[in-house]
């Protein structure tokens, strides 16, 4: 799949389309869905290949178990449902990672951005709960290049994997030659005279772009890969930064990337701030979401200022 | 007495052995399901190609028991059950290469057995079966059901399941007690087969395996009405004895009830033909 700078693709519609596209190269790569497969976009691989889908119906729970037995019979099974119901299969995707699994999950419709459906279907606490499993992998792709890229990498990896895709439709930033090994990074915006790194993924990637690109001298890291983290990358980026750091993104701030990011840069001295989800959300256009949370560009260029001054 | 007899009595030696050597356990929840799994492993199991998920992962003594008597898993790896760096540990893990899953966390074994079952029928095509071990306290997980509703849906007949119901959980009777025929309508609902079977009765047993894979497009639910702690009378259907390993005292008694153990059984589990 080849996709244009600045188009616009959600990157749950990337998630199917990698998927349909794969399964050709990969026999093995099977999916199951939550039958939300028209909004996780699992749908393309399904037309494509219907003997190799299996319709879970609303039992988030049993798809976790039954992805988990594919992956027994030597299957890539990939599950998807919104990443909020996902946290009711938690203690299930728990028991996955006691039992060498190859299993893959992916939680759409991640954060506040999705907007007016409300709080009830946003995934807000998804990163925490998968970044606490023995050997797991969380991404967080913020386009489509990105995130076709990354659901090719968890298809070649072997364990328990997560990706985390959004609802809204993200602007292509990435070439498509682009490469996002897992555990990596990438520096959107740098100077000799960054006063500030904001590291972010996902949907506030954008938002994090749009203050860099107002203020100056702001670094912006799209931590794509929210475990395992980019320690070095992120410890080379606060030493060019006076060690500063400040966290984005659409997610509780416990346990999320800015959970990462602390954990990684704990010993180096840095400090590091958080701008997170920390309030209620309800219903609402994105931008009136992100503003509420603090987590937009607006909220983004107020903390950056008063770090920098 | 038949050979099969004979193999749990060995079983159920081993099952009181390593708990009581490992001083913790749930010999009463593995001596339930001793019959139902002595006929599973010794007269159908075919190593390497069917499939068996211990949903009720605290009958861990009876899965690696049954290894045992296999000649699967020396004696002597048995008796280090439940010690740190042991592959036996206190519920099955893949660390113990039999296990495919880890299980213990209740409700959730069906699941993954139905994955199995949805490979062998729809991707690989292969006639392998899937048998699951449930307790009959776990049948009170909805994720259960999600199960149950999703292998009639998926007219999954090469999937067994099979509840040990010995009426006890870990506090309290369970709410439906030895009411087989309540748990067999329930089940037969979602669109499966049921066979309703005394679990200490060979013959019958035997019958209810017999019929895995016979009724097309369905799923098979042995239901089997068992005594906790059965082969030890003063364990036998009796509260308060739940997770609990023998003293040397009561161990001691219990090995006189069983009797003579032969030891020298030729017991193992079949290749595929």
């Amino acid at each position: 799949m080849l996709y244009q700078k600045a188009e616009l693709v959600p990157t749950r519609l990337a998630y199917g389309q990698a998927l349909a596209e794969l399964g050709t190269k990969y026999p093995k790569l099977v999916a199951l869905d939550a039958e939300v497969k028209n909004s996780t976009y699992a749908e393309l691989f399904a037309k494509k290949f219907p003997e190799r889908f299996f319709e879970m119906y609303i039992s988030e729970q049993n798809m976790i178990g039954a992805g988990l037995g594919l992956s027994k019979c030597d299957k890539i099974p990939f599950v998807s449902t919104f990443a909020a119901f996902l946290t009711r299969a938690y203690d299930q995707i728990r028991m996955a990672s006691y039992s060498a699994p190859n299993l893959k999950i992916c939680g759409s419709h991640a954060g506040v951005s999705i907007g007016e459906d409300g709080s009830s279907q946003m995934g807000l606490e998804d990163m925490a709960m998968m970044r606490a499993l023995p050997g797991s992998t969380v991404l967080y792709p913020c386009d489509a290049v990105s995130t076709f890229k990354l659901v090719e990498q968890m298809v070649k990896h072997k364990g328990l994997d997560y990706l985390r895709t959004s609802r809204p439709a993200t602007a292509v930033i990435y070439d498509n030659s682009e490469e996002f090994p897992l555990g990596g990074s990438k520096i959107l915006r740098q100077s000799p005279f960054d006063k500030v790194t904001v590291v972010t993924a996902g949907i506030t990637v954008f938002e994090a772009l749009k203050a860099s690109d107002e203020l100056g001298n702001v670094r912006v890291i799209d931590a794509y890969s929210v475990k395992p983290i980019d320690k070095a990358g992120l410890i080379k980026a606060g030493k060019a930064t006076n060690g500063k750091i400040m966290v984005v993104e659409d997610h509780r701030v416990e346990g999320g990337l800015g959970s990462a990011v602390l954990e990684a840069v704990a010993q180096e001295g840095f400090k590091v701030y958080q701008l997170g989800v920390t309030k209620i959300p309800g219903s609402g256009k994105m931008a009136e979401l992100l503003k509420w949370e603090e987590i937009d560009a607006e909220a983004i260029g107020k903390m950056v200022k008063s770090l920098i001054k | 007495m038949s050979d099969l007899q004979e193999i749990a009595k060995l079983v159920r030696y081993y099952i009181l052995t390593c708990t009581t050597k490992a001083g913790s356990g749930h010999p009463t929840s593995s001596l339930s399901a001793t019959d139902l799994m002595t006929e599973l492993y010794f007269n159908r199991l075919r190593l390497d190609f069917d499939r068996i998920i211990f949903s009720k992962g605290h009958a861990s003594p009876l899965f690696f028991s049954l290894y045992t008597a296999a000649g699967l898993l020396p004696e002597k790896e048995l008796y280090t059950l439940r010690q740190f760096g042991s592959v036996v540990e206190g519920h099955p893990t893949p660390k113990f290469k039999y296990a495919e899953a880890a299980s213990g966390s209740l409700g959730q074994g069906l699941s993954v057995g139905l994955g199995m079952a949805l490979n062998g029928k729809y991707l690989d095509r292969l006639p392998y079966f899937t048998y699951v071990l449930m307790g009959d306290s776990e049948m009170a997980e909805g994720s259960v059901w999600e199960a149950i509703n999703l292998a009639g849906h998926y007219k999954l007949d090469n999937l067994v399941g099979i509840i040990d119901v010995n009426r006890l959980g870990q506090a309290n009777p369970t709410m439906l007690g030895w009411d087989t025929e309540t748990y067999s309508k329930r089940v037969q609902s979602f669109g499966w087969e049921t066979a309703v079977i005394e679990g200490h009765n060979f013959s019958e047993i035997t019958r209810a395996f017999d019929q895995a894979g016979k009724v097309k497009n369905k799923p098979l639910m042995i239901i089997a009405k068992t005594i906790k702690g059965k082969g030890v009378s003063f364990l036998e259907d009796k509260e308060g004895w739940h997770g609990k390993a023998l003293n040397q005292a009561d161990y001691q008694k219990a090995l006189k009830e069983l009797g003579t153990i032969n030891f020298k059984l030729k017991c193992f589990i079949k290749k595929q033909n």
